[in-house]
C-alpha cells in the first residue's frame, strides 16, 4: 500500500508541473501585465518602465519561466504585485479557509447524499422517492451561484435570517465565545449549502441506484431470512455495500469543490483561495496565479490518490498487490 | 426592514442573555444637535486594501483608509485650491514666492507615542522623491528643489520657481515617521512592518487587517485637534455587488461609498433607512472615436453622430439622472471648467442633413447610410466588467440607427480593451476618464502621447495645450484652456456623453455627514451618532501598542 502511494506520488508530479506550466503560458500570453493598472494619464510612463524592471518582468519569457520554477523548486512561492507580501502567508491566510468551506460542503454531500439516497430506495415509487427525484434533478441542474444568489436574496435579504457575507461579524471579537461559534456556524451555512446542493443531489441518485442494486442481492434475502430487524439490514449491510461507489466519489469532488468554491467565495465574500485566483487573474498578479494553481492542482492530485486509496480499503474484493513498486 | 431585523436582535438578545447594541432603545433619546461618541461604521468595499504605505500603494481602498491615519501639513478644500489646516496651522509664502514655510500644530505625536516633527517632512520628502521608492506620483514633486526643517515645528520648501500649484505639490507626499524609517533601506521599505500596520499621526490609528476581509481602524483619543466622535471603524471587502447591497439594505453593512451600478440608486433612494449622497464627481463617460478609420477622419461625420445621441435620456435612462451632460473634458468640478461652452443639441435632423452633406447616403434603402463602398457600420468597443458602458453601447445603437448608422457593440475584457485603445485598435469606444486634480490636456490630446487614441492633430490645439503647461498665473491658464476646449468640442473628436455623480449611501443613524467633491470622507472625524441611535457597543483599544506591531495579520483573540 505505501508503495502504491509512492508511486503514484512520484507519477503526479510531471502532472502537477505541466498544469503549472501550461498556466504559465497562458497567463503571459494574456494581454496585459501587472503594471496594466497603473496605465494612467497622470503616471508617468518611465515610472510603469521602472516597476516592470523591478518585477523582472522585462526578461524574455523563458528566462522568466526558469527563474519561477527554480525558485518554486526551492519552496520559495514568491512574492505578491498586488498584496506586496510574501505569497506563502497569502496562502497561510486563505488555503484554511477554502478547506473548511468545502470540508464542511462535503459533510453536507455526504450525509444529506447518502440519507436521501437510502430513504428514496427502501420507499421506492412512494411520493417521498418522487419529489426527492424532482428535487435532486431540480438542484443538480441548477447553477451554485445562482442558488448561492437566492440564499443570500431569501435568506438574508427577505428573512434576514443570515448574514450575508464573510467568515465572522463586524462585532466578532466583542462576543462571548458561545456565541462566536454561532456567528460562526451562521456564516457557513449558506455558502456550504450552495456548494453542496448539487453534488448531495448526485450523490443521493448513486446512492439510490446502490441501495435499490444491494436490498435486491441473495445476501440480503438471507439477511431477512435470519431473521435481523429491517433496520440492521438496510443500515448494517446493504448500505455498506452500496457506500463503495460513493466512497469513491467524494475523493472525486475534491476538484470540484475547489472550482466551484471560486464562484461562491466570490458571491459570499469568503477569503479563500477561489477568491484569491480571482482577483489575481483580474490583476494579472502572475505569481499569485501560479502559485495558487498549484497548490490546487495538487489537492486535485491528491483527491484522486485519496479516491483510489479509499476503495482499496473500502472494497475487499480489491487490494492492491503489496509487492507492486 | 430595519424593524424585523431590530426585533430579531431584541429576541436573539434576550435569548442569549447578552447586551446588545443600543439601537432597540428608541430614536428621540439624546440631543440631536450636540456631538456624541461612540458607536462604529461599518463602510463596505469591493477591493482589498494593497499596502498602508501611502508611496508604494495604488489602490482606493487604500488611500480611502490611509488618509485618516496620515494626515497632511494642510488638507485641501473641495476646490483643491484652497486649503484648511491638517498637521500645520497656516503656511507664509517669501517676498520672491520662491518658498512657502509650513507651521506645524504643536503636541502632535505618532500613535506609538514619538513627537512629529519638521524632519518627519524632510525625510518623507527624500523617500518619495528616491527611484528605489519609484513613486508614481513622484513628478509633483519635480519642482520643489529643497525641504529644510528650520526647527522642530517649522518646515520650509523651496520651490525652483513659482507657479500655480506650489502648496498642493507640497501636501502630496504624507510625512513619515523618521524615527521608525530613517534607517531602513529604501529598497526594504515595503516589506517593513509598517506597511501592514502603520503608525500614523491622524485622527484614527491602526487596528488590525485581516487580509481580504476586513480592515479596522478606531479613533485616536490623543488627537491634538480633538478625537473622532466614532470609535471604531470597520471596512469589509465584499467583491459581489449583489452582496453588498443586500447588506446595506439589512443594517450589516452602514456605508457603502461610490456604490455601482448607478441602478441601486432607485431602491436606496427609497429606503427610510438610507441616506444618498449624490454630487457632481470628477469622472465623465465618453465615446471616443478613432480619427484614422476612414469612417470618421471627417469631423463632419463625429458631429452628426454626436448630435445623433440623445444624452438626456442616457443620462435619465441609465443613470438614473444622476449626472450631468458632457460639453467638455474640463468638467464641471475642475476650476477650469469654461461655462460658456455648451454641448452639442440632441438633433437627430441636423445630424442626417450633416451626414448627407458629407456624402453619406442611403443609396441602397436599407437604412444605413453608404459612401464610395463603404457602409457607414462599425464596432463600439467597452469594458464588460462596466454594465453602464455596456449598456450605454447598446442604447447608442438604436439611436445611431435612426441616423442610417449601424454600430454593434462589442464588449472587452477590461485589459484587452485597455491595449486595443492604446494600440488605436478600434473605430469607436465607449469609455471614461477620471480627471485629476490638475486640469492637464496634453496626455489626451497631445501629439504622440499615449492617451491621445483619438488621434486629435489639430495644429492649434497643439500650441495651446502646451502653452498651458507652462502658464503661471491662473487667469491665463483658463483662457488658454478654454480656447484649446472649443477646438476639441469643435472637432468632436470624443462626444462627451455625461459627467457622472459620485453615489454614495449611508446609514441615516450619521450625523454632520458633509460629502463633497473633496470624497466621501471630507469630514469624517466629524460625524456621530446621536446617543439614542447606536448600534455598536465597541470599546477603544486599552493601549495604542498593543494593537500595533507585525502581528497584525493574525485575527484577534477569541477566534
Amino acid at each position: 500500500m505505501l508503495g502504491y502511494i509512492l508511486k503514484r506520488t512520484l507519477q503526479s508530479i510531471p502532472i502537477v508541473l505541466g498544469a503549472s506550466t501550461l498556466i504559465f503560458i497562458l497567463m503571459h500570453a494574456s494581454p496585459g501585465d501587472p503594471t496594466s493598472i497603473y496605465i494612467r494619464p497622470d503616471i508617468d510612463p518611465a515610472v510603469i518602465e521602472q516597476m516592470r524592471r523591478n518585477l523582472g518582468l522585462d526578461q524574455p519569457v523563458h528566462i522568466q519561466y526558469v527563474k519561477w520554477i527554480s525558485s518554486f523548486a526551492q519552496g520559495d512561492f514568491g512574492y505578491s504585485f498586488s498584496q506586496k507580501r510574501p505569497i506563502i502567508d497569502i496562502i497561510k491566510d486563505t488555503l484554511p479557509n477554502t478547506l473548511l468551506l468545502s470540508g464542511v460542503a462535503l459533510v453536507i454531500i455526504f450525509t444529506v447524499g447518502v440519507l436521501i439516497g437510502t430513504l428514496q430506495a427502501v420507499r421506492q415509487y412512494s411520493l417521498i422517492d418522487n419529489l426527492a427525484t424532482i428535487g435532486a434533478f431540480f438542484f443538480y441542474s441548477m447553477p451554485s451561484f445562482w442558488f448561492g444568489l437566492m440564499l443570500i436574496l431569501l435568506l438574508s435579504y427577505k428573512l434576514q435570517w443570515l448574514p450575508a457575507s464573510q467568515m465572522t461579524s463586524v462585532n466578532f471579537e466583542f462576543l462571548p465565545a458561545g456565541e462566536q461559534w454561532v456567528d460562526r456556524l451562521k456564516h457557513l451555512i449558506m455558502p456550504a449549502l450552495a456548494l453542496g446542493m448539487g453534488s448531495a443531489a448526485s450523490v443521493a441518485r448513486y446512492m439510490r441506484s446502490g441501495m435499490l442494486e444491494q436490498v435486491r442481492q441473495d445476501y440480503v434475502r438471507t439477511a431477512r431470512a435470519k431473521g435481523l430487524s429491517e433496520r440492521v439490514v438496510i443500515f448494517k449491510h446493504a448500505m455498506r455495500n452500496a457506500l463503495i461507489p460513493i466512497v469513491t466519489l467524494l475523493g472525486l469532488y475534491v476538484p470540484f469543490l475547489v472550482g466551484g468554491a471560486v464562484l461562491i467565495e466570490t458571491i459570499f465574500a469568503w477569503p479563500g483561495m477561489g477568491r484569491l485566483i480571482i482577483s489575481a487573474i483580474f490583476q494579472r498578479d502572475y505569481p499569485v496565479v501560479l502559485a495558487s494553481a498549484f497548490v490546487l492542482s495538487i489537492m486535485v492530485v491528491l483527491g484522486n490518490l485519496l479516491a483510489d486509496v479509499l476503495y482499496s480499503v473500502v472494497d475487499p474484493r480489491i487490494r492492491v498487490e503489496e509487492s507492486e513498486v | 426592514m430595519r424593524a424585523i431585523r431590530r426585533l430579531a436582535i431584541v429576541t436573539a438578545a434576550l435569548l442569549a442573555a447578552c447586551g446588545g447594541g443600543g439601537g432597540e432603545a428608541g430614536e428621540q433619546a439624546g440631543a440631536e444637535g450636540t456631538p456624541v461618541d461612540g458607536d462604529m461604521l461599518v463602510v463596505g468595499l469591493p477591493v482589498d486594501a494593497d499596502t498602508f504605505f501611502p508611496p508604494l500603494s495604488n489602490s482606493v481602498t487604500s488611500s480611502d483608509i490611509y488618509s485618516n491615519i496620515y494626515w497632511y501639513l494642510m488638507r485641501s478644500e473641495p476646490d483643491f485650491i484652497t486649503f484648511r489646516p491638517g498637521l500645520a496651522d497656516s503656511f507664509t509664502f517669501s517676498e520672491d514666492s520662491l518658498q512657502v514655510t509650513f507651521h506645524i500644530h504643536p503636541g502632535i505625536t505618532w500613535h506609538d507615542g514619538a513627537p512629529f516633527t519638521a524632519e518627519d517632512v524632510v525625510f518623507a520628502n527624500d523617500v518619495c522623491k528616491s527611484p528605489e521608492i519609484n513613486w508614481s506620483s513622484a513628478s509633483w514633486l519635480d519642482h520643489i528643489s529643497n525641504v529644510e526643517a528650520v526647527d522642530s515645528l517649522t518646515v520650509r520648501f523651496t520651490y525652483d520657481e513659482p507657479y500655480m500649484y506650489q502648496v498642493l505639490d507640497a501636501n502630496v507626499c504624507y510625512p513619515l515617521p523618521k524615527h521608525l524609517l530613517g534607517d531602513v533601506p529604501y529598497t526594504e521599505m515595503g516589506n517593513h512592518p509598517i506597511a501592514r500596520s502603520p503608525v500614523g499621526n491622524g485622527p484614527f490609528r491602526f487596528v488590525s487587517w485581516r487580509s481580504g476581509e476586513e480592515i479596522v481602524i478606531e479613533a485616536n483619543p490623543d488627537f491634538v485637534r480633538g478625537r473622532p466622535h466614532v470609535n471604531r471603524i470597520a471596512f469589509r471587502i465584499i467583491s459581489e455587488g449583489t452582496t453588498l447591497a443586500t447588506q446595506i439594505q439589512n443594517g450589516d453593512v452602514d456605508l457603502w461609498p461610490r456604490f455601482t451600478p448607478p441602478s441601486f440608486y432607485p431602491q436606496f433612494n427609497t429606503d427610510a433607512d438610507l441616506v444618498v449622497h449624490s454630487y457632481p464627481g470628477r469622472s465623465y463617460t465618453y465615446v471616443a472615436w478613432n480619427r484614422l478609420d476612414p469612417l470618421f477622419e471627417d469631423k463632419r461625420v463625429r458631429q452628426a453622430l454626436t448630435m445623433a445621441s440623445n444624452r438626456a435620456e442616457i443620462v435619465e435612462a441609465l443613470v438614473y439622472g444622476q449626472g450631468h451632460i458632457g460639453s467638455q473634458p474640463l468638467i464641471s468640478t475642475i476650476w477650469a471648467h469654461d461655462p460658456t461652452i455648451e454641448p452639442y443639441p440632441f438633433d437627430a435632423d441636423s445630424a442626417r442633413a450633416l451626414l448627407e452633406a458629407a456624402g453619406w447616403a442611403d443609396t441602397d434603402g436599407d437604412g444605413i447610410r453608404e459612401k464610395d463602398g463603404r457602409r457607414l457600420a462599425f464596432r463600439i468597443k467597452t469594458n464588460t466588467n462596466n454594465q453602464l458602458r455596456v449598456d450605454i453601447a447598446t442604447v447608442l445603437q438604436q439611436q445611431f440607427r435612426a441616423v442610417g448608422a449601424d454600430a454593434s457593440p462589442e464588449p472587452l475584457e477590461f485589459n484587452t480593451f485597455i491595449e486595443q485603445l492604446i494600440g488605436k485598435e478600434y473605430q469607436a469606444a465607449v469609455g471614461g476618464w477620471s480627471v485629476g486634480i490638475k486640469p492637464d490636456m496634453i496626455p489626451i490630446f497631445g501629439q504622440g502621447e499615449l492617451f491621445n487614441f483619438v488621434s486629435a492633430n489639430d495644429p492649434q490645439l497643439e500650441r495651446h495645450i502646451r502653452e498651458a503647461e507652462v502658464t503661471r498665473d491662473m487667469a491665463g491658464m483658463k483662457e488658454i484652456l478654454s480656447q484649446a476646449q472649443r477646438i476639441v468640442v469643435e472637432e468632436a473628436y470624443y462626444t462627451f456623453l455625461f459627467q457622472l455623480n459620485d453615489l454614495h449611501a449611508i446609514d441615516s443613524r450619521f450625523q454632520n455627514v458633509d460629502m463633497n467633491a473633496y470624497g466621501w470622507g471630507f469630514n469624517l472625524e466629524e460625524w456621530y451618532v446621536p446617543e439614542g441611535r447606536q448600534k455598536y457597543d465597541v470599546p477603544l483599544s486599552a493601549s495604542p501598542m498593543a494593537r500595533t506591531g507585525a502581528d497584525s495579520a493574525t485575527p484577534p483573540a477569541g477566534r
